[in-house]
């Protein structure tokens, strides 16, 4: 499962959770993200491990671990953390005067899988981000 | 192309999210989406506001059309029911209730969830003698916050579909316009790389692709000629290389023959003039003698490199002991050494005695490298190392020459191995020499599986290895000069 696989999926589940306002939901959401961010264990690493103990070729989701860094801590992980923070933070402190960056966030992460480019991974890799 | 290799160009997993054509696209989408979002924040403010007047305005229309209804119309009660039952539901309002002097209408329907709406309206035209009355209307509505919230949900998808429908429009469109005619161009270039000429391009679209693919087209013809018109000649080139060395060893060859008698006869007569004390005699035949040698030596380089070029240098291994050959040849070179006022020394690793390899080559090799100490070095010190070297647990001999002598210029080190090359023409003048010497070493030592370097400061003096299997028997040689233990060519300082 690829990195933009996953966005589209949040993403995607992101949007509908919103519309349908089944915020239970979005809870576990936040939370599966924060517990990607701290222990890097991603669902997208996760399943492609799966696939692979399966005898799967996934060797095109596998990328090589990136030479120029400053920071040692992968931007995904970093983007995950963002996420739970940004979310976490406008559905329990501002859920009404910021509503808008919800859906903004939720469609960001759709339409970066989309075109397979996220500007916040982006950004943190700018910054130094492995 | 097959099924699953198309489907992968398809879908392009690796070489699309690579691609130009993503980036462009992602700049584009992450251009249009934040503004899309800014404006959308302004347009749900203007909504808003829309929509709470639309309300307010509902609501004087429902009072108004019920008041009237009750006030003046000649219905019965149960029509009246009806009608203003049927004015509440066109205006989207759940239910109502309406109490006057003369009519009462109760909700019958469950209003959970909706907000009730009360006006009180005073009875001022009393004609039916209801002074002091008032009707009072109740109606329950859906929550206005809950219908704006509705209202942005719709909104928002709306636009995020648009959004969707126009980045998916975009991927596709930068994907066949764009991409996959510069996908072909980068294969076509990888496969004229690679040695095959055989592409195919669709130079009839009229667009810059097809620009590039009619100019990429020409560009390969014109590559093709070139290539044939350089191939014949180098092969003409080649034989006639092969045509000069061959000339140059049977020339050389021929040159030696008399040139030896001249020196064997010269040597006799120079014994007999000696016998009779002939002063006059001696010191010419002696000029002559040290000449013809010179002359013999410099044909004898000549046809060293006329045979290795012609590849008809052979090697003669066979075991003999390095020392004794250092030692003779030290012996030998010692009164050149004292010509210009050098020390010559010698640091031998003891633990090498014997090695198997072919001994006049690496006599010759080290003669030309000491020899050249000596001539380009003067009050100076020359030494000579032999020490081992272990390289993935083969044994090669390291053999150093180095001098505090005039050394190399930077630019000049990697002239020194090409034939008939000296530093400068002045150095030619100054310390003669025909430049075949370290040509000659550097092929002798890859003949012997070995190789040679060089490190020099200009001024400071030089130092050449010369690196050589201690078993030449063994072919551990090609790897080694892949994987060299020391820098090949470098300069100080």
């Amino acid at each position: 499962m690829s990195e933009h696989t996953y966005r589209l999926v949040l993403g995607a589940l992101m949007l509908v959770l919103l519309y349908t306002e089944y915020y239970i939901v979005a809870y576990v959401v936040i939370g599966v993200t924060l517990f990607e961010g701290l222990t890097n264990q991603r669902i997208n690493l996760v399943v492609t491990r799966i696939l692979r103990s399966f005898g799967a070729d996934v060797s095109e989701y596998e990328k090589p671990p990136r030479k120029n860094y400053r920071i040692p801590f992968d931007a995904e992980r970093a983007q995950r953390l963002f996420i739970a923070a940004a979310f976490a933070a406008l559905f329990f402190l501002a859920p009404n005067e910021f509503w808008i960056l919800n859906w903004f966030f939720a469609f960001g992460m759709l339409l970066s899988g989309i075109v397979m480019f996220c500007p916040v991974i982006a950004l943190f890799r700018a910054i130094g981000f492995r | 192309m097959n099924s699953s290799e198309k489907l992968k160009f398809e879908f392009g997993q690796t070489s699309w999210r690579q691609s130009i054509a993503v980036k462009i696209t992602a700049q584009i989408i992450w251009v249009i989406v934040p503004i899309v979002f800014v404006s959308s924040i302004f347009l749900f403010d203007t909504i808003e506001k829309d929509q709470s007047q639309s309300f307010l305005y509902k609501t004087d229309v429902l009072v108004y059309r019920v008041s009237n209804t009750i006030l003046h119309s000649r219905l019965a009660v149960d029509e009246k029911d009806a009608l203003i039952a049927k004015i509440a539901a066109e205006l989207d309002f759940k239910a109502i209730e309406v109490s006057a002097p003369n009519y009462q209408l109760t909700n019958k329907v469950d209003t959970t969830g909706y907000v009730p709406i009360k006006h009180t309206l005073p009875i001022i035209n009393a004609d039916d003698g209801f002074e002091n009355a008032f009707i009072e209307i109740t109606s329950y509505h859906v929550p206005l916050e809950r219908i704006i919230e509705q209202q942005r949900k719709d909104f928002l998808a709306v636009i995020f579909l648009c959004l969707i429908i126009f980045a998916v429009f975009l991927v596709m469109s930068i994907r066949i316009w764009l991409y996959k005619p510069l996908k072909t161009l980068v294969d076509a270039t990888e496969t004229v790389a690679s040695g095959n000429t055989n592409v195919d391009l669709d130079a009839d679209r009229k667009d810059e692709f097809g620009h590039l693919s009619l100019f990429f087209y020409r560009m390969l013809d014109s590559m093709i000629e070139q290539h044939n018109t350089l191939r014949e000649a180098a092969k003409a080139a080649s034989e006639a290389n092969n045509a000069k060395s061959i000339f140059l060893a049977n020339m050389s060859h021929e040159l030696r023959t008399p040139l030896n008698a001249i020196i064997g006869y010269s040597e006799m007569m120079l014994d007999e003039a000696k016998d009779r004390n002939d002063r006059t005699y001696i010191e010419d035949l002696e000029k002559t003698i040290s000449a013809s040698r010179h002359l013999l030596h410099l044909i004898n380089e000549v046809l060293d490199l006329s045979k290795i070029e012609a590849g008809k240098m052979e090697t003669h291994i066979s075991k003999f002991n390095i020392q004794d050959m250092i030692q003779e040849i030290v012996t030998t070179l010692e009164p050149l050494a004292r010509q210009r006022n050098n020390t010559l020394n010698i640091e031998f690793d003891s633990s090498i005695t014997t090695i198997h390899s072919d001994s006049m080559k690496v006599r010759q090799i080290l003669i030309n490298l000491l020899g050249n100490a000596c001539k380009f070095t003067e009050n100076g010190l020359i030494t000579l190392k032999a020490r081992q070297l272990i390289k993935n647990s083969h044994r090669y001999l390291a053999l150093s020459v180095s001098d505090t002598g005039i050394g190399i210029k930077t630019e000049n080190i990697n002239l020194l191995f090409k034939p008939f090359t000296q530093q400068d023409n002045s150095s030619t003048r100054s310390y003669s020499g025909t430049g075949l010497g370290l040509s000659i070493c550097h092929h002798l030592c890859i003949l012997l599986g070995g190789k040679i370097d060089v490190q020099s400061d200009l001024g400071k003096g030089s130092c050449f290895t010369v690196t050589i299997p201690i078993d030449s028997e063994k072919p551990q040689a090609i790897s080694f000069m892949n994987d060299s233990v020391l820098p090949k060519v470098s300069s100080g300082g």
